[in-house]
């Protein structure tokens, strides 16, 4: 899996860093990024990612349909997102499914289940509080994972976090 | 190129933090660069940038040493990707330079072999992807975030 590279490169010259230019490779891959994965964590708790995830999705659509002009897009992009991380979860459990090297594990991550009642349409800060608790549910599970699925459950941790602290912040200072 | 590079035999993830810390000595100089040319209101965003990634490059230095691993230094001198000539071009930097910063993360998160280390890499690309997120907030891009930070 091919990576981008370090914006600015060293150089000998200070002077030759006012003069600009492409930025190029500086140091090395560290290694394949889907190389044999080692201790997979079981499939329930990919499982439970993939449900936190298409319930955010749909929580932030229903919010978006609900909202007006700026937060509506903010939330469909949202929607979008965790529909991407829920994409990748199912691939990742079906990929455990075809080889399933190891199911053992004896983390219990805690699924927080923060579901707004259907009846009246969820407001931006229900998904707030979702991404919140589905952030800390990812980062939790990527530091017991390891190889692609931790890198994978990191971003989607990171992912939740700037979309609950700084993209779905309206008005107020974000924080 | 540099004298910078990790010496022979580290670890896989030993690397990955070597290559993170080598990202952040660049950013670290780079965020000058911003600051010279941001306007005054970002000043705060970029002591708050500036400021995370040195506490990072700190850290990451500390945990090289205790494990025996000569830390990366920083080069005398960075090319930038980009010409940097106004505030528009300086946000654009800051916005790469996070970007560029999630992905020695994640590659960090995925060379890990202990959960340690793995923590670290997460609060590392999380607090990148935040930093992105704001940078673009700043420059006036829509989307500001992206599905998968440092790649995928």
């Amino acid at each position: 899996m091919p990576r981008t590279l370090p914006v600015v490169r060293s150089v000998f010259s200070r002077r030759q860093v006012l003069a600009g230019g492409a930025a190029l490779a500086v140091f090395g891959m560290t290694g394949s990024a889907c190389s044999s994965p080692p201790a997979p964590p079981a499939v329930d708790e990919l499982e439970s990612q993939l449900k936190l995830a298409r319930h955010d999705s749909e929580l932030a659509t229903a919010a978006a349909a609900a909202a007006a002009t700026p937060v509506s897009a903010a939330l469909t992009e949202v929607a979008s997102e965790r529909a991407q991380h829920a994409q990748a979860l199912a691939t990742e459990i079906a990929r455990l499914a075809v080889n399933p090297t190891s199911a053992s594990s004896q983390t219990t991550s805690t699924t927080p289940t923060t579901s707004a009642a259907a009846t009246p349409p969820p407001s931006p800060s229900d998904v707030i509080n979702s991404l919140r608790g589905s952030a800390a549910s990812a980062s939790h599970l990527a530091t017991t994972s390891s190889g692609y699925r931790a890198g994978l459950l990191g971003s989607i941790a990171a992912a939740c976090t700037a979309s609950y602290s700084v993209a779905l912040v309206f008005g107020g200072s974000a924080s | 190129m540099t004298s910078a590079e990790p010496s022979g035999h580290n670890t896989p993830a030993d690397t990955a933090l070597c290559a993170a810390l080598t990202t952040e000595h660049a950013v670290i100089y780079g965020y000058g660069i911003v600051s010279a040319h941001c306007q005054p209101e970002v000043n705060s965003l970029v002591s708050f940038s500036l400021n995370q990634h040195r506490q990072r490059r700190d850290q990451v230095i500390a945990m090289l040493g205790g494990r025996s691993v000569n830390a990366p230094v920083a080069a005398a001198g960075y090319q930038l990707p980009m010409p940097v000539n106004n505030p528009t071009d300086a946000n654009r930097l800051a916005v790469r330079m996070e970007k560029d910063t999630e992905v020695a993360w994640r590659a960090v998160i995925e060379q890990a072999q202990t959960p340690e280390d793995r923590k670290f890499g997460v609060t590392a690309l999380t607090q990148s992807a935040v930093q992105a997120a704001r940078w673009n907030q700043v420059l006036g891009a829509n989307p500001i975030t992206t599905a998968f930070p440092g790649g995928d």
